[in-house]
């Protein structure tokens, strides 16, 4: 597919289309951004809960949990926001990414060592079990690749 | 603008993300009217004491047995004698709970097994709502009494 004019202009070539792209590029970043807000307001609304539910993992200190159930929450917003921010949505996919990658690795864990947890994710209201979960997180690392490649300048040609 | 800008340093704008919220963290952990509570938090478990079933026959052989399971559960076996007290039905096992309890006898609290943790909840909110101490969690809950019995 070939949008544009050719001659002097540049052309976009492939597919899909730049419009494409754009809206691919804001929905894959807006989704994840949209779950990332929600989890830190449900996690905020009760940071106690949260840090009771990060014990159940049993795979930090009881104070970690608590720095945890304080900070994520955080990081998330701050993730939400910068991932739709085009200046700042780079990194915040890098980071973004790297959080999921861990808690898919926590819930893995408790999977693998039989421990019957709810996942925590948007704190008290959540009752997810670890495999939902799992596979919302995958979800998520999705649309992070599919805004990473949306959003790469089209090959063009003149 | 459909791609990333690219004057801006990823790894410093990545750097930025993650120490940012640690000011907002900070004033969580001291301000927040449902913060965690970290004198508890040092403690493990919640300062409840976990004993195996051995130790709860001969120790606690006196004290109130509770359930911490859903009552589904609690209806298809328990340990004799004991009450239904979930975080579901709270309200009616408390109920019952205060109807039996002389106020003086220890508490064995037990959920399903080695994995679960409704045995502690519900032990650290006695805790908090009868101002009890003489509350302890049946390590492997349900399943280390079966199995213990199995093994009479």
């Amino acid at each position: 597919m070939m949008t544009g004019e050719t001659g002097l202009r540049s052309v976009t070539i492939g597919w899909p289309g730049r419009r494409a792209r754009i809206v691919a590029t804001w929905a894959a970043h807006g989704v994840v951004a949209g779950v990332f807000a929600a989890a830190a307001g449900f996690k905020l609304v009760d940071p106690a809960k949260f840090a009771t539910d990060i014990g159940h993992y049993r795979l930090v200190p009881p104070v970690v949990a608590g720095a945890a159930a304080v900070y994520l929450p955080w990081l998330e917003l701050a993730l939400a926001a910068a991932l739709l921010a085009p200046r700042w949505r780079r990194a915040a996919r890098w980071v973004a990414g790297a959080v999921l990658v861990g808690f898919c690795a926590a819930l893995a864990s408790t999977l693998w060592r039989g421990i019957d947890v709810r996942c925590g994710c948007f704190g008290e209201g959540s009752a997810t079990g670890p495999g939902w979960a799992l596979a919302r997180n995958a979800a998520l690392l999705g649309c992070l690749a599919l805004g990473a490649w949306a959003v790469r300048p089209a090959k063009t040609g003149v | 603008m459909n791609s990333d800008a690219t004057g801006t340093a990823a790894w410093r704008v990545g750097l930025g993300l993650v120490l940012l919220p640690l000011g907002p963290a900070l004033a969580t952990a001291l301000w927040h009217p449902k913060r965690p509570d970290w004198t508890a938090l040092r403690a493990p478990e919640g300062g409840v004491r976990q004993v195996d079933v051995a130790t709860a026959r001969g120790e606690f052989a006196e004290a109130l047995w509770l359930d911490a399971r859903e009552a589904e559960a609690y209806a298809a076996g328990h340990v004799p004698g004991a009450l239904s007290l979930n975080e579901t039905e709270w309200v009616t096992g408390f109920g019952a709970l205060i109807e039996a309890w002389d106020g003086r006898r220890a508490l064995v609290v037990y959920c399903g097994g080695e994995a679960c943790h409704a045995s502690e909840a519900v032990a650290r909110r006695l805790k908090q709502d009868l101002g009890f101490e003489n509350i302890v969690v049946l390590r492997g809950g349900w399943t280390a009494w079966r199995v213990a019995e199995d093994g009479k």
